[in-house]
């Protein structure tokens, strides 16, 4: 049977394949809503590898809505290990009010369905219309801006901590 | 003056602390398993705005470059949940008891 932290580097380690599919993304034009739903895939499976080691696999895989308040914890620690040299205190604060944007990102988080926005699939909006992915501009998330690239640098670091070789 | 691994826990809060202003209180949660190196550092820490759902404890490896040699785990509360949860005086995870101990006051020259 496999243990909890195989399967935490398991997560880790598709978590930085899909930054990396991220980044063949970009170079490549595409959407920006797919930018953004490999940016919130790895995000979701760097936060369920640190929390399956130590609340298990089963009661972690099936949940998404955890980036909000699990990357601002991952982000405090790898700040606090860094001793401040490559996260400012602005930069936590960022990081926080990103990852509830990412985190409703996710089709199955909602909020109560008042937010049907998603990367992935369409939606009906509040005035009945269609809204499809790729035409939409999600213009709430600037994923140009520098705290992005902040944040990408935290998973990679924090998902390589459990990736084992 | 604390030794060995409790004072790797309050070296681990002074870090998490200079990382967020927001964090209010740190506290020490027991067993520290002084003996037993797979036992991971346990801290609670109660942060203002906190927006934790249920009580997930967020694991981390080991980082002896940063002085820490253990595992550690956070478990982040808001300040509205600290008072029931003191007065109950430990945490569930996944069926391990983790007793509230001792909290880290926040020491702005330590890390």
């Amino acid at each position: 049977m496999a243990t909890d932290a195989e399967w935490a580097s398991a997560f880790a380690a598709q978590a930085l394949s899909d930054l990396d599919a991220r980044e063949i993304l970009l170079a490549g034009g595409a959407d920006k809503c797919h930018r953004l739903h490999f940016l919130q895939m790895s995000a979701e499976k760097v936060c369920k590898a640190h929390l399956m080691t130590e609340n298990g696999y089963e009661a972690v895989r099936k949940v998404h809505s955890y980036v909000e308040s699990v990357l601002p914890v991952i982000a405090r620690h790898f700040s606090g290990l860094a001793q401040g040299s490559d996260y400012q205190t602005w930069q936590i604060r960022a990081i926080a009010k990103f990852a509830r944007d990412i985190e409703l990102l996710a089709p199955a988080c909602n909020e109560g369905e008042t937010r049907p926005d998603n990367s992935e699939y369409p939606w009906l909006d509040a005035t009945d219309r269609v809204q499809t992915p790729c035409q939409y501009k999600f213009s709430h998330i600037d994923d140009g801006d520098r705290i992005v690239v902040t944040i990408i640098q935290l998973l990679r670091v924090a998902a390589n901590e459990y990736v084992k070789p | 003056m604390p030794s060995g691994k409790r004072k790797i826990a309050h070296l681990l809060a002074q870090y998490h602390f200079n990382a967020e202003p927001n964090l209010r209180a740190i506290f020490v949660l027991e067993p520290l398993g002084s003996d037993d190196d797979d036992e991971p550092v346990k801290l609670l820490e109660v942060v203002d705005g906190s927006v934790a759902k249920d009580t997930f404890a967020v694991g981390f490896a080991p980082d002896p470059g940063a002085g820490i040699p253990y595992r550690s785990v956070v478990v982040e509360i808001s300040p509205r949940e600290l008072p029931e949860l003191k007065d109950r005086g430990f945490l569930m995870i996944r069926g391990r008891k983790w007793k509230i101990g001792e909290e880290v006051v926040r020491d702005p020259v330590a890390a």
